[in-house]
């Protein structure tokens, strides 16, 4: 990733990161498909939650959250 | 052409852009406001930072040009599956600063892999996690730990946050390497055991521990210690109300319930104090 350019998107923007990536937030806070509510999205840790959404890699499918732990394993990818 | 080049050609319609090196996308809700740089006041969703060749996106002054926020929308999903990350700010920065410390030879790190295969595997990553933060801790005054310590607690539970308490206490390097090195691996899983999933050895009073919570505690790890045959247990607070409710604990508590309070570290600028319980014969 390092020689890659960095695509940054500020936190008052995540709806609308979420929006451009055809993803919503259901009624418990967590991000599902914007075709079907009922499919959350899945992460190497399970679900996740729009105040865990720290980002996301390859064709949006792969969705990164936040935390220490989370940004340690994706350090050494 | 590239998904790079097919944004600078959006761009160029309106800005003159040579070098991009960053990208940042953000969402002005209030065009007025003065903090929000980014934009431009001719309702242009695009501002470029040609020192620090960054280019700014404001979503909110797309949805002005739907048919270029359709364009950018298409280019930036073509990005991401050229294998670019889109990152939050604050994921980005934090991730920068696990590139070096991977790269560096922290003595942390050397700590950690004593750890390697002689720790379960979720333990050991949350220890990775957590002597990365004393890393941290060591360079700057201005941690925010109590969030770093949240994602470690979201990852792996109360046994991660106990983890990351006793790591940034010392206790890995400090008591349980030399026990790793002087005793047999198994003797050393044991009081790992003890140590870690018991949590015999420390009590940590955190700000939502009333006085009564705290005595129990006590009393819990008492029964503890004297189960495993163990002499002490520290009681770790940090922040003047903690401190204070545990001061007003131990008030008489030798003689009540026949361990000795003795304080092992008072540090008062960082409102630290540690006092070790002493049990008798």
């Amino acid at each position: 990733m390092d020689n890659k350019i960095k695509i940054t998107f500020d936190s008052e923007a995540k709806r609308e990161i979420l929006d451009l990536l055809e993803k919503i937030v259901d009624f418990d806070g967590y991000i599902a498909e914007k075709s079907d509510a009922t499919q959350r999205v899945i992460t190497v840790d399970g679900e996740i939650k729009e105040d865990e959404f720290g980002g996301v890699r390859v064709g949006s499918e792969i969705f990164i959250k936040n935390d220490l732990p989370s940004l340690m394993d994706l350090s050494k990818l | 052409m590239g998904w790079l080049d097919k944004l600078k050609t959006l761009v160029e319609a309106n800005l003159s852009v040579k070098n991009i090196s960053l990208i940042n996308i953000n969402y002005t809700k209030n065009s007025n406001n003065t903090e929000s740089t980014h934009s431009n006041t001719e309702n242009n969703p695009f501002f470029y930072d040609g020192k620090n060749q960054k280019l700014h996106i404001d979503l909110k002054q797309l949805e002005n040009h739907p048919k270029l926020h359709k364009q950018v929308k298409e280019i930036l999903q073509e990005s991401i599956k050229e294998g670019n990350y889109l990152l939050e700010n604050e994921s980005s920065d934090l991730l920068d600063r696990l590139y070096s410390y991977n790269k560096s030879d922290s003595h942390y790190k050397k700590y950690l892999q004593v750890f390697d295969g002689v720790i379960p595997k979720e333990d050991y990553k949350a220890l990775e996690s957590s002597f990365f933060l004393r890393s941290i801790l060591e360079k700057e005054k201005e941690v925010n730990v109590e969030k770093y310590k949240r994602g470690i607690i979201r990852q792996f539970g109360q046994r991660g946050g106990h983890i990351a308490n006793l790591c940034t206490a010392g206790y890995f390097e400090e008591l349980l390497i030399p026990i790793f090195n002087d005793y047999s691996k198994e003797d050393f899983q044991n009081y790992y055991q003890l140590v870690v999933e018991y949590k015999a050895l420390t009590l940590f009073v955190h700000s939502r521990m009333k006085k009564k919570d705290i005595i129990s505690s006590l009393k819990n790890k008492m029964g503890i210690a004297k189960q495993y045959g163990l002499e002490n247990f520290y009681v770790h607070a940090k922040g003047k109300k903690n401190i204070k409710t545990v001061e007003t604990c131990l008030s008489g508590f030798e003689e009540i319930y026949g361990a000795i309070p003795k304080v092992e570290m008072r540090y008062n600028n960082s409102e630290i104090l540690v006092v070790k319980i002493i049990l008798k014969g």
